[in-house]
């Protein structure tokens, strides 16, 4: 007291200093909070979302009143799209349809303004159509206004995975949706498992078809869905290329391609730009609805680049696919194989 | 510190605390004021433009463009017509343009006078159908699409009609196409040693591979081509540097010309310093050409800064005139096509940015810049 009357109106240095530095923690916040908020939204830098279900309420098309906690023990789906685009609205109808039946709730939040004569085709019994919510909702979610992005969450609530629709339906969501909802995770022992034998697998029996008159030690099948050279199966043709090359006189190399796409026209043409010396096949029937039906579930990419080294017996001793991360590994053991001169 | 600096002053409590109010409002407008730096960056940029402009003028003999239309418009959105990520398009004899839409999988015929026409193939797999179509051509004869997704040329009569398609192994954006049946390719290259381009015959074998791409480090970004061809002879510029060449149809380079001159000389330069960077941030070149075509025998190349401009190359490399447009500063021309049916010659410029759409351009008498 006896200080603050003496001193009057002047301010001491130890009040100065506090004052001071209030300003300076209050200046230090405020533009941390700015800088949060000048974040852009054009989506150039990652998104950033919450990692759970957020609470929200938002009107649908039909005058519902829908909330986060409608969903509790659901997976949910959620859309942020552009009605008029077509990549955008085929997403939201693959997801509906391809996952009707299951505890799957799927939300498409309409960017921009709604128009039902136009924006019609997005809308199915199986979808929850939120008309003219981005505004609203975008910040609950975290996805940036103008940004076309996808969201599921799992019965939990958590965040499984987030992304730009631009990727569309095949990449990831219908992999992390059979593996939620159906619990389905794709292993390539399902099509060809290391320590068996060919003809425990019906539909590897093009490939004994393929290995008469077994006259190697080592039989190097490579199964394609699609050939390309700028893609992971370019580098494995160039490698399966420079083995057949190096005329190992034990082992054969020999490749086939499942996909309803390429003809006999194409895949002769497709052989000839690659430079492949070795036989490349079509799938047969048998082969083809095997792929058919994983493909239901996975991707084509996760079907592709499928290596499986079989001795003449028909074992299989080593299966590389495009998950194991065990290319270099298989490579190194095709490369180290030697003649069994022994039984011969 | 400024702020406290205003603190520090001889005042009695509540004065303090007006001041203490005072200096944090300040630091709050501040802070607001920065909300608008995204304002500013783009008043940056326009300056910046401007001054560019500026140090740069318009060659003299260059010919000015006029807009006349653009499109699609309301009435072709309402047939859903509109354009979500087309970067490439081509013409056919009678002036009616072919838009390859790779966004929206599909390509956009408009005639001339950009009235929409149909619409050809969807998203898809199966034949006539596509998915992130890039490149197109036109042979005088029908109509030619690079199917990227689906790793496919497809054929189509002037109609959009289905005709054929062939697979292919390397992965191609631009493609160009002569009246001979041959089909022009530029690969995304996977070795240092592989050519520029490949030449197809209709049946999808390569004849032909020709084109020793320049030597860099990093020698698959700054070897990025445009091709185009006519009866005697195949045009090709890089998209980084101001390099014209003119090839034989048998593959052997017949003339290397360098074309830069002013921002593009600029621009080269950074390209090349760039070469040698190892900051992840300095690893991006800038397109000096966005796109090159052939008409009437010669090379036009369309190039995108400081103006739009299209300079027209004969066969030995000679400059023989160019043409220009004004351009905004956030405006990015992708590709275009050129007409010479009408009165003047037309130009078809296709907008990716800001909008995506088609702006018509006509050749004005203009003497005064």
């Amino acid at each position: 007291m006896i200080r603050r009357s003496a001193s009057g109106a002047k301010l001491e240095g130890s009040n100065l200093r506090s004052y001071i530095f209030l300003a300076l923690v209050l200046l230090s916040l405020l533009t941390l909070l700015l800088k949060r908020a000048d974040s852009p939204s054009d989506g150039t830098r990652e998104t950033s979302t919450s990692t759970l279900l957020p609470d929200f309420s938002a009107t649908d098309l039909n005058g519902k009143t829908i909330k986060d906690e409608d969903f509790s023990s659901h997976y949910v789906f959620v859309e942020f799209l552009d009605p008029n685009d077509d990549n955008d609205a085929e997403l939201l109808r693959a997801v509906a349809s391809a996952w009707k039946t299951h505890s799957l709730a799927v939300m498409g939040i309409i960017r921009g303004t709604w128009t039902p004569t136009r924006d019609g085709r997005v809308n199915s019994e199986h979808t929850i159509i939120i008309p003219d919510g981005a505004q609203q909702l975008s910040s609950a979610f975290n996805v940036p206004m103008n940004l076309s992005a996808f969201l599921l969450y799992d019965d939990d609530g958590k965040l499984i995975i987030r992304g730009n629709t631009y990727e569309g339906y095949e990449k990831r969501i219908k992999i992390e949706l059979a593996r939620a909802l159906i619990g389905r995770r794709f292993v390539v022992a399902d099509i060809a498992r290391e320590g068996s034998r060919l003809n425990d697998m019906p539909w590897l029996g093009q490939l004994q078809d393929l290995m008469n008159p077994r006259d190697k030690d080592y039989y190097l099948f490579a199964l394609f869905t699609s050939l390309c050279a700028s893609c992971q199966e370019g580098a494995i043709i160039t490698d399966l290329n420079n083995i057949y090359l190096a005329k190992r006189p034990y082992l054969e190399v020999l490749s086939i391609v499942y996909s309803k796409h390429l003809g006999v026209d194409d895949l002769g043409s497709l052989r000839e730009q690659a430079r492949m010396p070795y036989p490349v096949v079509p799938a047969n029937l048998e082969l083809s609805e095997k792929w058919a039906s994983q493909i239901e579930l996975y991707n084509s990419n996760m079907l592709n680049n499928i290596l499986i080294l079989v001795d003449r017996e028909g074992w299989i001793l080593k299966v590389h696919d495009a998950t194991c991360r065990c290319y270099n590994e298989f490579m190194n053991m095709v490369r180290s194989m030697e003649p069994k001169t022994n039984q011969r | 510190m400024t702020k406290s600096i205003i603190c520090n002053s001889n005042l009695g409590r509540g004065a303090r605390i007006a001041v203490i109010a005072l200096a944090v409002a300040v630091c709050v407008l501040n802070a607001l004021a920065q909300l608008s730096d995204q304002d500013q960056v783009r008043q940056e940029q326009m300056r910046l433009y401007a001054e560019v402009r500026r140090e740069h003028p318009v060659p003299k003999d260059a010919k000015k463009l006029a807009l006349l239309f653009s499109f699609p418009q309301e009435e072709e959105l309402r047939k859903d017509a509109g354009l979500w990520g087309a970067r490439y398009m081509t013409i056919d004899g009678t002036g009616d343009l072919f838009i390859s839409d790779s966004r929206a999988h599909r390509i956009l015929m408009f005639d001339s006078s950009g009235r929409f026409i149909r619409s050809i193939g969807k998203k898809g797999q199966a034949p006539g159908e596509f998915l992130f179509p890039r490149g197109i051509a036109h042979d005088g004869k029908g109509l030619i699409v690079n199917d990227t997704g689906n790793h496919r040329l497809q054929f189509f009569d002037s109609n959009g009609g289905f005709l054929s398609s062939f697979a292919v192994y390397k992965t191609y954006y631009e493609i160009a196409a002569s009246e001979d049946g041959k089909i022009y390719a530029a690969p995304i290259r996977t070795e240092e040693a592989d050519p520029l381009v490949d030449v197809f015959d209709r049946r999808g074998k390569i004849v032909l591979s020709f084109g020793t791409a320049k030597k860099f480090t990093k020698w698959q970004q700054l070897n990025w081509i445009r091709i185009a061809s006519n009866a005697r002879n195949v045009f090709v510029v890089y998209q980084s540097l101001p390099i014209f060449q003119v090839y034989s149809k048998s593959g052997a380079l017949l003339v290397e010309a360098n074309f830069g001159r002013g921002f593009m000389k600029d621009q080269e330069k950074m390209n090349i310093s760039r070469d040698s960077a190892k900051a992840a941030s300095q690893t991006a070149f800038i397109s000096i050409v966005q796109d090159l075509k052939q008409y009437r025998g010669n090379a036009f190349v369309l190039v995108g800064h400081p103006r739009t401009e299209i300079l027209e190359f004969d066969d030995k490399g000679r400059l023989i005139q160019a043409w220009w447009a004004e351009r905004t500063y956030d405006s990015i021309v992708e590709s275009f096509s050129f007409y010479s049916g009408f009165r003047k010659p037309r130009f078809y410029f296709l907008q990716l940015n800001p909008e995506n759409l088609v702006r018509a351009f006509e050749e004005v008498r203009q003497e005064l810049r």
